[in-house]
């Protein structure tokens, strides 16, 4: 069965200059030296009604991605298609239609919020902005919006400001203003990170129900895997501005097939005071930030797996199993020695 | 799925709100003597002729016919008179009405160009901001006094050419302070969400940034008549206010000029003090305000 | 014999706006060499409680009643100089975000020298004992002379740990010692304190709202609600046979990465306030098994075995409440408190 495909992005390139002081204007430096690759070469699609994970440490790239998605930041070579449009190309009034596809959920959700708008100004927002019925037709919505958001009853919260909210409170008023235009796209960044662990679950069944009732999808970006397997369908993981693994997320959480992806998982402490992690992956050294052109694989330094191909040759995400992808040479051979278990005991 | 209550039953409404803040400003002994002198001033300057003794420009004449120049506070003249014969206290409080127009629509001007000024060079940033600021930077280095004597020179000397040389130049100080704010509110989500949701610049900085700078522009207000009842006083005590209206400043200049100044004291210390009052209420309110509004601003 | 005995601690911050009670009538001990876990949502009153026993609370708290037995001394009597005497030398601490607390216009070994001086360290030998340090924590000694915005935060995190260790205390409390940092990076972090632990014969507190982590490093744990300890006990127990409905509740609402799929509870509700009176137990608006009883009778904390004490009126229930607590839609009572 084929759905609509929402997101298509080939080959996403984001690249950040240094500023330019006037120093370097009268003497330039050759190389592109200063530059940030803060994406290099993303590729995934996505289809309607489904949820994309991607995770990823700190300077994985995962927030450029999101601010792509969204149209904040536009790439600087790839493609990024949404519905049927690129998103490279839009400008005025087709950038400012293309904001009705695209929405998000941002991580800290009392800083999302203006401090100083009630929560109906909030959700009502989005709505006036593309002037989008009368008062009172954008009141019912924006009431809809916040039932939809299990803020009940709307009354109750439409005249509040965001101080006088509760965490989870907040960010169901920030969903709300995503989802008052109907869009066909929802990036969520880390959208409970920020909450008490014991609204967490809530929020992300609503996140979950809303993909289905409003026919939507969702790229949901974290940096916590346990809350993987909960919300979505498909899981990317990123590392330095690549995916090096992609696939289902249940296949990727149970079969990992990239070298990180696997110390990632191992990483993670489990509520279980009997289980204790091997102390291999703390062998892994801090990473630096990407500048300039990198040879082989970014992930060799840090691989107990690396051999000397991996140091010269840049693994590309190539198909392992079914619809799981990997970009490692190594992939094959780890497999084989799975039952060594290096990661852990 | 069941609703997620708290206990909001208990939380404010919108206009209680504002309430809050003014009760919260009244609380403290420093808000309570500000808003009292403030609103002393308010009575002075709206009652103005009514509540004044005499005519604030009429000679008044000794029994014998000479002028009653310099005379000692007296039943007749509670502050006694200057050396032109006429009474210092309705000088004094009519003198608060060219304070509060100096001072409000200076301050007004201050405000609203120094905001526009902040607002545009935080929120643009790069060049738009260099530009901005250096003008600011040059204004910064004009020397208030010189500059406006030497305006008012070139011009006429009038309570507007007044208004107009301090707000040519203290609006400098606010655009720093607002554009310093939007600079970090800049960054904040939700500004992106408006981004995100198709907001354009300008609504950006004037329906989502400027709600939140407000209560800055609005201390800076209440700076800014300070400082322009300063200025003005200043002006006119250099000889270079508007001749025809009643000032404290004036008042000070007359004093000066006649050598009344030396010896009776009457004809200085009320002007003075009324400078020296009204600029005091003004930032003791200012400073309640911002004290109480800060934290609300910090907790985003 | 306990190093460290708190009783009855109750704290509360006072302003113009009222009381709040932050933390209520907490007691508990910690032995020698041991490790304890405080484990909570925010508003709990858990790092209130870190800095209470310290003697860390800023102007406005004060300690309401209860004290506080670092061997027989009772910190709560002791003036500020006696109290800076036992810091760094007897007790550390590692605060929250703690890698931003780092003095950003000096370098490290500066840092360090201040801090050896400042607490009667001898003039010579803290240059030999911060490259000690720095080694036992896994960071270069060579990065002493780096100021801390060239080091990652991770390697921030284990500077401040270094430092803590200057005085080799007795007590270390750290709290959230690993919030906000990477995965990978929290796990360098989390093995090289299981690492210290076994080293060291120091008592550790480890304040988190991450129930994982204090697993992992605790063999003790005390789960904070409202401002009280609600279950106080081993981690195998705490985590195995949970016995307080909250207990039961943090841990579905946990996720676990062995488990993918297990859905995830969220208590309906909100904790109460804490600048009011609270009569009965403060779980009681959220509670699944509460009952009438419960929001007029404060249930006292009491020893279900050895070493597990649960203030709860139904502590004895527990097997059977566990089942229950299972469902998620049994959380989904919750009404304000």
């Amino acid at each position: 069965m084929s759905r609509e495909l929402l997101i298509h992005c080939d080959d996403v390139h984001k690249t950040y200059q240094a500023r330019r002081t006037l120093r370097e204007l009268v003497m330039p430096r050759h190389g592109d030296g200063d530059a940030t690759r803060a994406l290099d070469g993303v590729s995934f699609r996505l289809e309607r009604g489904r949820v994309l994970g991607i995770a990823g440490e700190s300077g994985s790239g995962k927030s450029t991605l999101a601010n792509l998605l969204v149209g904040l930041e536009r790439p600087t070579g790839g493609l990024i298609r949404i519905g049927d449009r690129d998103l490279a190309r839009l400008r005025g009034a087709e950038l400012l239609a293309f904001r009705r596809q695209v929405q998000m959920v941002f991580q800290d959700p009392f800083a999302s919020l203006n401090p100083r708008f009630t929560v109906r100004r909030t959700v009502e927002e989005p709505l006036v902005i593309h002037g989008i019925g009368d008062r009172a037709a954008r009141l019912a919505r924006a009431r809809e919006a916040l039932e939809e958001a299990d803020l009940r009853p709307a009354e109750l919260f439409l005249d509040r400001f965001p101080h006088q909210l509760s965490g989870g409170q907040r960010q169901r008023a920030a969903i709300a203003r995503a989802i008052v235009l109907r869009p066909s796209v929802l990036v969520a960044d880390e959208p409970v990170s920020m909450l008490d662990v014991s609204v967490r679950a809530g929020i992300l069944r609503l996140l979950r129900g809303l993909v289905e009732r409003l026919s939507m999808s969702l790229v949901f970006i974290t940096h916590d895997l346990s809350l993987i397997g909960q919300m979505c369908d498909d899981l990317a993981i990123m590392y330095q501005g690549r995916i090096v693994e992609l696939g289902p997320a249940l296949d990727v959480l149970a079969r990992p097939l990239h070298p990180y992806t696997r110390a990632l998982i191992a990483a993670v402490p489990v509520p279980d005071p009997d289980q204790r992690p091997g102390d291999d992956a703390a062998a892994l050294l801090e990473a630096t930030a990407l500048t300039g052109i990198a040879r082989g694989c970014r992930f060799a330094p840090r691989c107990t797996y690396a051999v000397e191909r991996c140091d010269g040759e840049d693994p590309r995400l190539r198909l392992i199993e079914g619809t799981h992808e990997g970009a490692c040479h190594e992939i094959e051979r780890i497999r084989s020695a799975e039952k060594e278990r290096s990661w852990r005991h | 799925m069941s609703s997620v209550p708290m206990p909001l039953a208990e939380a404010p409404r919108v206009d209680q709100a504002r309430w809050a803040t003014i009760r919260l400003v009244l609380g403290s002994p420093s808000g309570m003597v500000g808003v009292a002198l403030f609103v002393f001033f308010c009575v002075l300057a709206v009652a103005g002729e009514r509540l004044a003794p005499y005519d604030p420009v009429a000679i008044h004449y000794l029994p014998n016919g000479k002028v009653a120049q310099v005379e000692p506070p007296s039943r007749a003249f509670w502050l006694g008179t200057t050396h032109y014969g006429r009474d210092v206290l309705s000088q004094v409080i009519v003198g608060s009405r060219v304070a509060f127009i100096v001072g409000i629509v200076s301050a007004f001007f201050i405000a609203f160009i120094g905001t526009n000024v902040g607002l545009v060079a935080g929120y643009y940033g790069r060049r738009v901001d260099d530009m901005l600021m250096r003008l600011t930077d040059i204004v910064f280095g004009i020397p208030f006094l010189p500059f406006a004597v030497v305006l008012v020179a070139l011009l006429r000397p009038s309570i507007w050419n007044v208004i107009l040389t301090i707000s040519c130049l203290l609006w400098r100080t606010t655009a720093r302070v607002i554009r310093s704010q939007v600079l970090s509110l800049r960054e904040r989500p939700f500004v992106r969400a408006a981004r995100v949701a198709g907001a354009s610049d300008l609504r950006i900085m004037y329906v989502h940034l400027l709600p939140n700078v407000m209560p800055m522009s609005l201390l800076y207000v209440a700076f800014g008549v300070a400082w322009a009842v300063l200025a003005e006083a200043s002006l006119s005590f250099l000889g270079f206010g508007d001749p025809r209206m009643v000032s404290w400043g004036q008042m000070l200049y007359a004093a000066y000029i006649s050598g009344s100044i030396r010896h009776a004291w009457w004809s200085v210390v009320p002007p003075g003090l009324c400078i020296t009052l009204f600029t005091a209420s003004v930032f003791l309110i200012g400073r309640e305000y911002e004290r109480v509004v800060n934290p609300r601003l910090d907790r985003g | 014999m306990s190093l460290l005995s708190v009783e009855n601690l109750s704290i509360e911050y006072r302003s113009r706006r009222g009381v709040v009670r932050a933390v209520r009538n907490t007691s508990f001990e910690l032995g020698a060499g041991k490790t304890l876990g405080v484990v909570g949502e925010s508003g709990c009153g858990k790092s209130t409680l870190a800095m209470g026993v310290l003697g860390l609370l800023p102007p406005t708290a004060v300690v309401a009643s209860g004290a506080v037995k670092l061997g027989n001394r009772d910190l709560v009597t002791l003036d500020s100089e006696s109290l800076r005497a036992l810091r760094w030398r007897k007790m550390a601490y590692v605060p929250q975000s703690a890698m931003n607390s780092l003095n950003p216009v000096a370098r490290l070994r500066d840092q360090f020298a201040e801090i050896w001086r400042a607490h009667g360290g001898a003039r010579n030998g803290v240059r030999h004992k911060a490259e000690a340090l720095f080694v036992r924590v896994g960071l270069d000694p060579r990065r002493l002379q780096s100021y801390p915005h060239e080091l990652s935060g991770g390697m921030r995190q284990r500077a401040i740990i270094a430092m803590a260790l200057m005085f080799e205390p007795e007590l270390l409390v750290a709290d959230e010692p690993t919030t906000g940092l990477d995965v990978i990076v929290q796990r360098g972090v989390l093995n090289l304190l299981r690492r210290l632990q076994a080293e060291e014969r120091m008592s550790v507190i480890f304040v988190s709202h991450d129930i994982a982590v204090v697993a992992e490093l605790c063999e003790h744990v005390a789960v904070m609600y409202a401002g009280e300890i609600v279950e106080l006990g081993p981690a195998r127990a705490i985590f195995g046979a949970p016995c307080h409905p909250y207990t039961m509740g943090l841990e579905q609402a946990f996720p676990d990465i062995r488990d993918p799929m297990r859905t995830l509870v969220s208590i309906a509700g909100t904790p109460p306030r804490l600048d009011r009176r609270l009569d009965g137990c403060p779980f009681t608006a959220r509670c699944p098994f509460a009952v009438e009883r419960c929001r007029v009778e404060k249930p006292a904390p009491r020893a279900i075995a050895p070493g597990h004490v649960v203030a709860c009126h139904f502590a004895a229930e527990g097997e059977s409440n566990r089942k229950r607590a299972r469902e998620p839609l049994v959380w989904q009572r919750g009404e304000t408190a």
